[in-house]
């Protein structure tokens, strides 16, 4: 028990933090969704209405398919496309799905993560904005950025695209031990063995 | 609606719609009746997502606001107007 969990302490790291950040979000969520309610004067409705209501459904896999696209493109584009001076990158000349047995893939899995979060500061002005305008619409006052931290639209918005980036990452790690994507740099050689670990 | 039971019609309203009733008729219970709404017939379709359901109706379509566990009427009388939003003879929002 005690060798699986350190043998597997990557993805199981992930599924615990998606796990955690998911069951944030979904209080989170169900906090803006009776504000809203009380607002239009409607009566609130329960944890476990919400949780299995299409409202939530959309919260969660809103960014799933963005994240996977991201990943699945990045794979096949990067099969046939070059970028001179970049480390995601073949060299030019190593274009097309022929082996590359120089190719050092497993220390790139996942590595579109930290792009996702420097993307972040972004939708934190996008997410401020959306929420203003809703408040606005709904004959409230705008709040300031400080007030927006302490807001659960915040939190809800946050932790849904951190549970998906981690759902994503983590199992885009579990898959990299059993898929193989020739020429891609971003996956093991075809031939490199279910064990094989590492670059 | 047809059998003269506003104070009935004006339960299943938002409170907004209801105000909005009252407004035609000083009360709810007469002014829902004076809008003049259409019967509503058979349902043809329903949709609901997360707060909101649209519900057409055989002679009507009408919007609906989720409250607790029951579902409340937000608009009636609402006809289609190509791409604009429906144009409804009671709209609460």
């Amino acid at each position: 028990m005690k060798r699986f969990l350190k043998e597997n302490g990557l993805a199981l790291g992930f599924g615990l933090i998606f796990v955690l950040a998911l069951v944030g979000q979904s209080f989170a969520g169900h906090a803006v969704f009776d504000d809203e309610q009380v607002s239009a004067r409607l009566e609130p409705i329960g944890y476990l209405a919400y949780v299995t209501s299409s409202s939530f459904a959309a919260d969660v896999a809103e960014n799933w398919q963005s994240e996977y696209l991201q990943f699945f493109l990045y794979i096949g584009a990067t099969i046939w496309l070059v970028q001179r001076g970049s480390p995601e990158s073949k060299r030019p000349g190593d274009e097309g799905p022929g082996s590359d047995a120089d190719q050092r893939v497993g220390r790139y899995a996942g590595s579109d993560s930290p792009r996702s979060a420097a993307a972040e500061g972004l939708r934190q002005v996008l997410y401020v904005a959306a929420f203003d305008e809703q408040q606005i619409i709904d004959l409230q006052r705008p709040v300031t950025w400080a007030e927006y931290l302490l807001e659960p639209d915040f939190w809800n918005r946050t932790l849904q695209n951190w549970q998906s980036e981690f759902l994503a990452v983590g199992s885009m790690v579990a898959l990299s031990i059993y898929l193989r994507q020739s020429g891609s740099p971003e996956s093991k050689p075809v031939g490199a063995s279910h064990a094989h670990t590492g670059t | 609606m047809a059998a003269g039971r506003g104070a009935e019609a004006c339960a299943l309203l938002v409170p907004a719609a209801e105000e909005e009733a009252a407004e035609n008729g000083g009360r709810c219970e007469t002014g829902v009746l004076a809008l003049g709404l259409p019967e509503s017939g058979a349902v043809l379709d329903r949709q609901a997502s997360g707060r909101a359901a649209f519900v057409e109706l055989e002679h009507d379509t009408v919007f609906l606001a989720v409250s607790g566990s029951e579902w409340r009427v937000r608009a009636a009388g609402c006809v289609e107007q190509g791409d604009a939003p429906f144009d409804c003879v009671l709209e609460g929002s």
